[in-house]
C-alpha cells in the first residue's frame, strides 16, 4: 500500500505524461485502433496466420506456399491500413519517450528507476 | 498590426515544450518523494550495513566469482548436477549471512513500491510503464 505522498506524487506525473504529445497520440491512436473494426480483423487474420506458420514450424513441419502466401498477403493488408500504421507509429514514439522521462525519475532518486520496476521475467 | 497567426504558431508549438517539461519536473518531484520513502532509508541502511561486513562481501564474492566461471554453460543449460549443487551451496550461504538478507529483504520492499507506483502511473498513460520505461524494452 503506497503512503499518500508516493501515490500522489505517482498520479500527478502519470498526468503530467498524459499530456505531453507522445502519450496524448499514443492514447488516441490506440482509441481509434480498438473502435476500427475493419483494423482489429486484419490483426485478427494475421495473428491467426502467424500463430498456424508458427506452430508448423514448431512441429517440425514446414508450411505450405498457400499458407506462407495467405500470411504475407495478411501482412500487406496490415501494413496499409492507415489506423493500424498510426497506432505503430504512436507506440514506437511513446516508447521512446517513456525512458527519456524515467531517466529523470532515477536522476532524482539516485537509483536506476526502470530496473527497479522491470518485470520479473527480465 | 499584430500578426495573429504567428503567434498562434508559436503558441502551437511551445504548448508540447511545455507539457514536456512539465512531466520532466513531475518526474523529478515524484523521484525525490520516492528517495524520501522509508524503504529507500531501509535499502541505504542495509547497503551501508552490508558493505561494511567483511563475511557478507567474501560470500558475495564466492557466489559470484563461480557464477561468472559457470555462466557459459548455465546459459546453455549444461551444468553439471555437481555444478548446480555447488553454485545452490554457495547462493544459500550468501543468502544466510544475515547482512545479505537484510539487503535482499530492503531490495524487496523498495522495488514493491515503486512497481506499485508504475502501477499507477500506467493508469494514467494507458500504457505499462514499467515494461516500456527502459530503452529498448524492459529487456533493454
Amino acid at each position: 500500500m503506497l503512503s499518500t505522498e508516493i501515490n500522489e506524487a505517482a498520479v500527478e506525473f502519470g498526468r503530467a505524461l498524459r499530456g505531453t504529445p507522445a502519450v496524448a497520440i499514443y492514447r488516441v491512436a490506440a482509441d481509434v485502433l480498438e473502435a476500427d473494426p475493419v483494423a482489429q480483423g486484419l490483426l485478427a487474420d494475421l495473428r491467426e496466420h502467424q500463430g498456424n506458420v508458427a506452430r508448423m514450424q514448431r512441429a517440425g513441419l514446414t508450411p505450405s506456399q498457400d499458407q506462407i502466401g495467405r500470411m504475407r498477403l495478411c501482412q500487406a493488408a496490415v501494413r496499409g491500413n492507415e489506423t493500424i500504421m498510426a497506432n505503430l507509429r504512436a507506440t514506437n514514439d511513446v516508447k521512446a519517450y517513456l525512458p527519456t522521462v524515467a531517466r529523470e525519475v532515477s536522476a532524482a532518486l539516485g537509483a536506476d528507476y526502470a530496473s527497479l520496476v522491470a518485470p520479473t521475467s527480465c | 498590426m499584430l500578426d495573429l497567426s504567428t503567434q498562434d504558431a508559436a503558441g502551437l508549438a511551445a504548448a508540447p515544450r511545455a507539457a514536456e517539461a512539465e512531466a520532466l519536473t513531475a518526474a523529478g518531484t515524484f523521484g525525490a518523494v520516492l528517495r524520501a520513502s522509508p524503504e529507500f532509508a531501509g535499502l541505504l541502511s542495509a547497503d551501508r550495513v552490508l558493505a561494511a561486513d567483511p563475511a557478507a562481501n567474501a560470500a558475495i564474492e564466492a557466489f559470484g566469482a563461480r557464477q561468472a566461471e559457470l555462466r557459459t554453460e548455465a546459459m546453455m543449460g549444461i551444468l553439471t548436477a555437481a555444478q548446480s549443487a555447488e553454485l545452490e551451496r554457495l547462493q544459500k550461504a550468501m543468502l544466510a549471512v544475515p547482512t545479505v538478507a537484510a539487503y535482499v529483504a530492503a531490495t524487496a520492499s523498495f522495488q514493491a513500491v515503486c512497481r506499485e507506483t508504475a502501477v499507477v502511473v500506467s493508469a494514467q498513460i494507458g500504457i505499462d510503464f514499467a515494461a516500456n520505461c527502459r530503452s529498448g524494452g524492459c529487456c533493454g
